[in-house]
């Protein structure tokens, strides 16, 4: 056993322990007494200690640097001068006479002047102690302050954690989306669930020049990628989506409807049902392309003069036509639809939604590229999949038959977005933070600033992976929503390089330090264990 | 017998999901005559002919072009009733006739011209006649293997009608390496390259092999044949098909000739081509055949002309399609009959294809005490070429009145109850009448309420579970 | 008014400081002759030898409960020695430590001390249990005068740390290796020379160089002036450098001080000069043992004073947190003896004042 210090003082959450010399401690650093039981402590702080008092050191520093230090050094440096690390007790692990663990969090002091070392993988053994390796959720490695403990992956219950939500923060460039890459990598040969990624940067599937999810070996059974894009990769499928798909409820909370809008929306909804969307454009096209006003309609279209029969006021129509028309991408130029977007009134993308909630039914990971739609846009694919998805699983839940289906989640980066404060309605990714778990579904959310995310939806963000963030205002809305008291660790998460996180849960007894290494390494790494491909053989050409 | 088509008419299935089926399908407003189906109307009735607007009329062929047709889903064999297997065939017949009517040089079938990989040799003979007419006039035809008419491990009648001469079989390459590369054929330097289908959507994962830089390189105009549905298009009718996305096809074909799907469709889509779907010729079951009432099938004329291409959309000639539904709900047995008899000695039959769905519970009596076999009598003596009764989905609110001894074991609970419905029932089927048909549920809910194992995929069990579906299936049928 | 109060005193001591030169050393005691200040006897340090150990000792000891009729305290001796900069090892234990009961003694002008190590095994590093006349610690004869019982652990300290010197000098110390005290070589106390003596004896036995280091010195000069701050304006005054000693300052003829006195300046730049001690001063190469001691003062925590001592007083030294602990655990003890209450409150109410 390496000693690295002494527990010296203090008192319970915070403990000062003496850096033996030559050994250098970090803040973020685990450290251990004990051997059975074990006390695991975290460094949260360090500071100088000097048998020396202040003035001394100041004359001797003096003395030094004024030039009359000739000669003059620390006799025994290490005895009078050394590190005061200030350490809290995270866990306290016992392994009891059947070889289980039995975690708890600390409420009594290790003995005092006990020696400290540092931690090994074994120490944590007790994390995977009992976990169902099928239903696990894959997070990093172990971190101690800035080292690695490779081996030792830190995994949570990926079932609990999904449908309890995920909040992942950091300023920009912390390797937020390198996690959540690394995450979905481990995740997609599991069938225990359904995974939908919002990518408004495109880099979760992968292409020619860096890799993503399709490099996965399970990539062809279990990923499912749409891309607008013609040149999207091969295995893509074009994101087209039938505007019978699109429910004038999708619009809640993503556009800024007004009542008089939202009654006219739903009248003409009722009137026309699935082809409502098409009606409005289809009608006024041919209104416009006809060139001249109608006597009996006094230059309206059907739709209107429907509208206004049921008192809906003047102008509504026009209006909600144009907010739909933008968020939709379809315009209508010189009496013909043109659609710049994913959204179609024609024939195609018909079954895109239902797809996508199969493919999510089935385990699969279906990441959806929206890198070129607009904010609306994405936002309203996404409202209407998760829609899709809440109805169903409300379905299974009143059947009885919601236990078999695997959990849904959905990766929303710059989650404020659609789950920040608004004054209007709850959109459906709201009222998913809210009571998703009980049909389990769950939001990823992904931020900069966790900030801007109402009080209420952080605090039903029951997991969060906390990586590097320098914004003092942003760290506090994090610490004072997390599941453990993290009120020491806020120099330590602005401290936090690429990589590193810290994750507190409350399906964690404390909030574990880990590295998520980068994730062209995990593929490098998967890739090298894989097994050759079988030879092909195309039956059935027999000349 | 070969794999059930994806397409097939579920009997079994409840009147709420055939009627999602209908409505949520996309057809082409303009063909369609608009009426919702009201509860208060008991019945409803749609004939081809009020509907469907004849297509403009194909215009002559214009020197220098290149015309073809393209035909997919002929399903020849399809059907067990002697009348609607004709019908099936005569529609084909028609498609070729008008094909060379309307002067093509070649013919493109994109997969499934048979319903099974060795139909029944009347059903052959009948083709192959039609193709030797072909040969004679000197109209080259293409064909490549359908999911229907491809078997892994046997010889097919395509392979037969190949051997014979009469047609070119598409769909030819094979693996480099990884690399799957496809061996085009051509007519007059248009290069045809096809894809050929194998059972279930297995041939995806060709598609993920293909080549596609070669093919890509070869000059337009150019065309590939392939029999898949794509996962853009997939109509929701065709809810857990596989499907093959877009991005897997070659770029830049003059013309993507596809079959599978049964449902007409053309999309020209951006960076690749035109893509055309036309649908079956006659159809392979009974939706199909309540599609083709709303809409006659038929297949495509296609001009090739100066690298542009022209599509014409070509009717098949089939009877009139007559649908009628009825509700049963809240009616007792018998006066749901009298509704019945009532309509039927009443209807004009004569030369149609008549279907008669009656859904619904029954307030009181049983589903066989409404005698459908009788109405259908009337039906045929008032003229009707044939009769398709569907009445999976009528129920009777007595059905669950059974006694149940609960001294006996959970197995002999399930076949009692399964003996006593199917002795209630009569099918049209014989295999599924009597005790004969309680053992084919019994061992089908047997294989099916199969779980996962531990070990397995979802993969490995669908195709586990499927299996013993199947070989429960195959065995029924061979004991006939 | 305070300044000028100041400022008055100010012109008082500088008219003092004025004249330092004039003075010699200054001695009460007639065993000792002074002899006057001559910048010629300022000397450099000559190159250490090598390879010999320093060895220093200090104690602390501290009342932790007393009444009139007793006094408990407690006492730690430490030692730390170096040799070549490094700290190195003692075979003896590097702290003694023992509670020392002061009681009076049957005959009543005597105090009893009674030692009582934490760890039995040290009892061996301690000196006999002693009676001493309660007139050692007072200078009047007046009955009525405190005879202040806790001044007796001074002494029990005292003797013990002559008689731990003694024993490390014996079985740790080889020849020219040097001891170091701190404190002056002066005994005081009745019974104390004996143990010096003791010292003394084993150094020679084994061709130890025996000294004592005083921290401050009460030494004072003829014009009243500190002695050592003398010896250094000297040495600023005729523009004498670097690091010395000085000596000689006196004769000494005193039978209870066996030591050579020397001023010595350890390092260049830092404004104290020490008194240093001897013991057989004479014919040792005592430029050499400067260099020595000076080769340990270089630590930044405190240039121009041994490190060693530094250690060894912090090793010695009972704080007063540690008191209250021990305090906390003897009452606890003592509260089964009956009338104990009434004896500390005999001579306790101070505190109760102070802590109002
Ligand atoms: N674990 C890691 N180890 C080393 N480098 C990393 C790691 N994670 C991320 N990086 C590097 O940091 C860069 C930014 O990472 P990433 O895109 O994941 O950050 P982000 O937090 O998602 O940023 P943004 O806020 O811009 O979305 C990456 O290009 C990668 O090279
Ligand atoms: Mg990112
Ligand atoms: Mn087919």
């Amino acid at each position: 056993m390496e000693i690295c210090g002494q527990i010296v003082s203090g008192e319970h959450g915070e403990i000062f322990i003496r850096q033996k010399s030559g050994e250098t401690l970090e803040i973020g650093e685990m450290l251990a007494v004990g051997e059975n039981p074990i006390s695991i402590m975290m460094v949260y702080d360090l500071t100088y200690g000097s048998q020396l008092s202040q003035g001394n050191l100041e004359l001797a520093s003096g003395m030094h640097i004024e030039g009359m230090g000739a000669g003059l050094s620390f006799m025994e440096e290490n005895l009078q001068n050394y590190v005061i690390a200030k350490v809290k007790a995270v866990a306290y692990v016992k392994k009891n006479v059947n070889g289980k663990y039995e975690a708890s969090i600390p409420k009594s002091l290790p003995q005092f002047f006990s020696k400290v070392r540092k931690v090994t993988s074994a120490d944590f053994e007790f994390l995977s102690d009992g976990k169902n390796a099928e239903h696990s959720l894959y997070l990093g490695c172990l971190r101690s302050g800035s080292s690695r403990l490779k081996d030792m992956e830190i995994t949570i219950d990926g079932p609990d954690a999904l449908t309890h939500h995920i909040l992942i923060t950091a300023t920009t460039g912390r390797g937020k989306s390198n996690l959540v890459k690394a995450m979905l990598w481990k995740l997609l040969d599991k069938e225990y669930c359904g995974i939908l990624v919002l990518d408004p940067h495109d880099e979760y599937f992968g292409n020619s020049a860096a890799p993503g999810m399709r490099d996965h070996p399970k990539a062809k059974e279990n990923v499912v990628y749409y891309s607008p894009s013609a040149s999207a990769p091969k295995g893509s499928i074009t994101l087209r989506i039938n505007t019978k798909s699109v429910k004038p409820w999708h619009f809640n909370g993503v556009v800024n409807i007004t009542d008089a809008q939202s009654q006219a929306m739903h009248l003409i909804y009722q009137r026309y049902r699935d082809d409502w969307i098409r009606k409005m454009f289809e009608e006024s096209a041919e209104a416009a392309s006809l060139a001249f006003s109608d006597e009996r309609t006094g230059g309206k279209s059907g739709i209107e003069a429907y509208l206004e029969s049921r008192g809906v006021m003047e102008g509504t129509f026009a209006a909600l036509k144009r907010k739909i028309s933008v968020a939709l991408d379809i315009f209508e130029e010189g009496g013909k639809i043109i659609e710049k977007g994913v959204f179609t009134t024609k024939e195609t993308g018909i079954g895109a939604a239902d797809d996508i909630l199969a493919a999510l039914e089935s385990g699969k990971k279906v990441i959806i590229d929206t890198s070129r739609l607009s904010s609306y846009a994405e936002i309203l694919v996404g409202s209407i999949i998760a829609n899709k998805v809440f109805e169903k699983y409300a379905e299974y839940k009143s059947a009885g038959t919601l236990d078999g289906k695997p959990v849904v989640s959905i990766v929303l980066e710059e989650a404020p977005r659609v789950l920040g404060a608004s004054d209007g309605e709850i959109n459906v990714f709201g009222r998913i933070a809210r009571e998703g778990r009980k049909f389990k579904i769950g939001l990823i959310g992904i931020t900069q600033l966790a900030s801007l995310i109402p009080r209420e939806v952080l605090a039903n963000m029951n997991t969060k992976i906390i990586l590097g963030n320098e914004m003092e205002a942003e760290r506090r809305a994090i610490i004072e929503s997390a599941a453990q008291d993290l009120s020491t660790e806020s120099k330590m998460i602005a401290s936090l390089e690429k990589g590193e996180a810290l994750v507190s849960s409350i399906f964690t007894k404390f909030a574990i330090p880990i590295y998520t290494p980068l994730f062209n390494d995990i593929v490098k790494e998967t890739k090298a264990a894989e097994s050759k491909q079988p030879v092909r053989k195309y039956v059935g050409s027999d000349d | 017998m070969p794999s059930k088509s994806i397409f097939d008419f579920s009997n079994s299935g409840d009147a709420a999901k055939n009627e999602e089926t209908k409505e949520k399908k996309a057809p082409r407003e303009k063909h369609k005559r608009e009426a919702p189906r009201s509860a208060a109307a008991h019945k409803h009735e749609i004939s081809k002919s009020k509907i469907a607007q004849p297509p403009a009329p194909v215009p002559p062929k214009k020197e220098g072009t290149i015309r073809f047709a393209h035909l997919a889903d002929c399903h020849l064999g399809a059907f067990r009733d002697d009348t609607l297997r004709e019908l099936n065939i005569k529609a084909f017949e028609n498609a070729i006739d008008k094909s060379v009517a309307e002067g093509a040089d070649f013919i493109i079938i994109a997969g499934d011209l048979f319903h099974t990989n060795v139909p029944d040799m009347r059903v052959a003979e009948r083709c192959a006649r039609k193709l030797r007419h072909l040969k004679e006039k000197g109209i080259e035809v293409f064909v490549l293997y359908g999911s229907h008419d491809y078997s892994p491990n046997e010889k097919s009648i395509i392979d037969v009608l190949k051997g014979a001469g009469l047609f070119n079989k598409l769909g030819g390459g094979e693996y480099v390496g990884d690399k799957l590369k496809l061996k085009p054929s051509e007519f007059r330097g248009i290069p045809i390259i096809g894809l050929l289908a194998r059972t279930s959507g297995l041939e995806k994962s060709d598609y993920e092999h293909l080549d596609t830089e070669a093919l890509e390189a070869l000059p337009n105009p150019k065309i590939f044949v392939y029999h898949s549905a794509i996962a853009e298009y997939r109509p929701s009718f065709l809810k857990d098909a596989e499907c093959v996305p877009l991005s897997l096809f070659p770029k830049g074909f003059a013309y993507y000739a596809g079959g599978h799907v049964h449902e007409r469709r053309e999309v020209d889509e951006r960076g690749y081509g035109t893509f055309v779907f036309p649908g079956h010729t006659f159809g392979a079951d009974f939706r199909d055949l309540e599609s083709d009432a709303e809409e006659a099938p038929g297949f495509y004329i296609v001009d090739i002309e100066s690298g542009a291409i022209n599509l014409h959309f070509v009717p098949v000639e089939i009877p009139e399609i007559m649908l009628a539904d009825f509700k049963a709900d809240g009616k007792g047995a018998l006066e749901f009959k009298e509704e019945l008899q009532h309509w039927a000695n009443g209807g004009n039959f004569a030369g149609k294809i008549v279907m008669l769905r009656v859904a619904g519970k029954l307030a009181s009596g049983k589903p066989n005490e409404v005698e459908l076999e009788k109405i259908r009598e009337t039906v045929l003596e008032k003229g009707a070429l044939v009769c398709v009764l569907n009445r999976g989905s009528l129920s009777s609110a007595e059905r669950l009145a059974v006694q149940i001894d609960t001294s006996k074991s959970k197995d002999e609970i399930e076949r009692e109850i399964i003996g006593e419905f199917v002795s209630k029932a009569s099918f049209k089927d014989d295999a599924l009448n009597g005790k004969k048909g309680a053992e084919l549920a019994i061992s089908l809910s047997g294989a099916l309420k199969q779980e996962q194992r531990a070990n397995e995929t979802k993969d490995t069990y669908h195709r586990r579970v499927f299996g013993d579906v199947r070989k429960v299936m195959d065995s029924a049928e061979g004991q006939k | 008014m305070f300044d000028n109060c100041v400022s008055k005193i100010a012109d008082i001591l500088s008219s003092q400081s004025a004249s330092f030169e004039a003075g010699a050393p200054y001695f009460a005691d007639s065993h000792y002759k002074a002899i006057p200040f001559d910048v010629s006897n300022f000397r450099k340090f000559a190159p250490k030898r090598n390879g010999s150990t320093l060895c220093f000792v200090d104690g602390g000891n501290l009342d932790i409960v007393s009444a009139p009729n007793f006094s408990i305290q407690f006492l730690r001796i430490a030692s730390v020695a170096f040799k070549g900069g490094k700290r190195l090892p003692l075979s003896l234990p590097q702290r003694i430590e023992s509670i020392a009961l002061v009681t009076h003694a049957s005959d009543l002008r005597k105090f009893k001390v009674q030692y009582f190590p934490l760890d039995d095994g040290q009892r061996q590093y301690l000196p006999q249990d002693f009676e001493i006349s309660k007139s050692s610690f007072s200078n009047s004869q007046d009955e009525l005068a405190q005879h202040p019982i806790s001044a007796a652990g001074g002494a029990a300290r005292k003797f013990a740390e002559w008689n731990y010197g003694a024993r490390i000098i014996r079985e740790c110390l080889d020849k020219g290796d040097i001891f170091v005290r701190d404190g002056a070589l002066q005994v005081g106390l009745e019974g104390e020379e004996k143990f010096a003596t003791d010292a003394y004896a084993a150094a020679n036995d084994k061709g130890v160089i025996f000294s004592g280091f005083a921290k401050t010195s009460t030494l004072v000069t003829t014009t009243g002036f500190p002695l050592t701050a003398s010896v250094q304006m000297l040495a600023n005054k005729h523009n004498v450098g670097g690091a010395w000693y000085y000596a000689p300052l006196a004769e000494n003829q005193n039978p209870r001080h066996l030591g050579d006195i020397f001023v010595g300046k350890f390092f260049e730049h830092s404004p104290y000069a020490f008194r240093f001690e001897i013991h057989n001063g004479a014919g040792r190469e005592v430029g050499a043992i400067f260099e020595e001691i000076a080769d340990n003062s270089r630590d930044l925590s405190f240039p121009g004073y041994p490190y060693g001592l530094v250690v060894a007083d912090k090793l010695a030294r009972v704080e007063m947190g540690e008191r209250d602990a021990l305090q906390a655990r003897i009452k606890l003890q003592l509260s089964r003896v009956k009338g104990i209450r009434e004896c500390i409150a005999a001579t306790d109410a101070h505190k109760i004042i102070s802590g109002l």
